[in-house]
């Protein structure tokens, strides 16, 4: 995949949460104000660009001089167990079990598994751009829903997903060849 | 526990009720052979995970709980992913980035504390099957009304796939959009149903 692919898919096309569905959990369990989601939403797209790095990083570097390729899910963990036991700081403290248990930072990390460093970057950069552009949009519309009346079954995470649901529906609307053709 | 076998598939499913675990099984549950194939792959995971964890628990200071859970539950899914490409490329191809990724799912890392072995059992089997059946129910209702098809597994002459005569697809259903609509109506239907009966 080429940087500029990487770009148009990760953050539009097939955004990483709306159109891949990684890492659905935290956003639905973003705040409802719009500063603090974007606090929160900060907090879990940088983890992405991490990811992606580490997943050119370990393979090259500790697996491939073991002839471990086929590890790399299991090594990936290795270094997220070690992380967790990292003593924590602040607004780390909060954001690090989160931004852990992301389906996405995972997700991210296997599927740069393979590229090159440049690509590998864009797409953690770009999977970053996607995931705070979905937790803001979603918290203006939460914010908009908190003025209406829902039934009450909907009330709460019913809400949340349908909303979810028709934002990926508008991603759909993004067409990868007239993107593509927009970015060269 | 014959009570509580019920009540956690559908009342107090956990998937249902807070979505723990959900996301990366969302994106496969577009057919019902993933949905399956899946949970089954999560029953494994979680049973393993459950009785390793437990008997490690007893000595495992808590700070190392997280992280000796995390890698177990990394192995176990490493396993089952290498033995499905290796025995069946198609249905492991089908489920892609998604059977690796349950590894990092919140219902294998939510810690069991210390229990006797025979309660986790019991819980991770519960867990197991309430990922199942949810799953195994999104992926029918958006299969039938995306696709209008139901796929199982080919065995023999049955190819696996049927066809159900005389519907219209919405196709818009087996995307990206379907997953997060069906499973949010399914959800509200869920606690509309918890609220009348208790």
């Amino acid at each position: 995949m080429t940087a500029v692919g990487a770009v148009l898919t990760f953050t539009f096309v097939n955004n990483v949460v709306l159109g891949q569905l990684l890492g659905v959990c935290p956003l639905l369990g973003l705040p409802r104000q719009r500063p603090a989601a974007l606090r929160v939403g900060l907090g879990l797209a940088l983890p992405l660009p991490a990811a992606a790095l580490l997943s050119w990083v370990v393979p090259r570097l500790v697996l491939a001089p073991l002839g471990l390729e086929g590890l790399l899910l299991p090594a990936l963990c290795l270094v997220l167990a070690l992380l967790v036991l990292l003593p924590a700081r602040g607004g780390a403290a909060f954001l690090l079990p989160q931004a852990l248990g992301n389906c996405a930072v995972l997700g991210v990390g296997l599927a740069t598994a393979g590229s090159g460093l440049l690509a590998s970057l864009a797409t953690g950069l770009a999977a970053g751009a996607g995931y705070l552009l979905a937790a803001v949009v979603f918290a203006g519309l939460r914010e908009r829903l908190a003025a209406e009346q829902a039934p009450e079954a909907m009330r709460g995470l019913p809400l949340s997903l349908v909303t979810a649901g028709l934002m990926s529906l508008a991603f759909l609307a993004f067409d990868r060849t007239l993107l593509t053709a927009l970015g060269g | 526990m014959s009570e509580d076998f019920p009540r956690v598939l559908w009342r107090d499913n956990p998937l249902l009720i807070s979505l723990a675990g959900l996301c990366p099984a969302l994106a496969v549950s577009y057919r019902l052979s993933n949905a399956l194939l899946l949970g089954a792959a999560m029953l494994f995971a979680l049973l393993g995970t459950g009785i390793a964890c437990g008997l490690a628990e007893r000595v495992l200071p808590p700070k190392f709980r997280l992280s000796v859970r995390l890698l177990v539950a990394s192995a176990l899914v490493a396993v089952c992913a290498r033995f499905l490409s290796a025995y069946a490329p198609a249905l492991a191809a089908g489920l892609g980035l998604y059977l690796p990724l349950l590894a990092v799912n919140c219902l294998l890392l939510y810690p069991t504390g210390g229990r006797p072995l025979g309660e986790a059992i019991l819980e991770a089997m519960g867990r197991g099957a309430a990922f199942a059946a949810v799953l195994a129910l999104t992926a029918l209702v958006r299969e039938v009304l995306g696709a209008g098809t139901v796929t199982l597994f080919p065995i023999g002459s049955f190819p696996g796939v049927w066809r159900i005569p005389g519907l219209t697809p919405a196709r818009v259903l087996v995307a990206a959009p379907g997953a997060l609509l069906v499973l949010g109506y399914l959800s509200a239907l869920a606690r509309r149903q918890g609220r009348g009966r208790s």
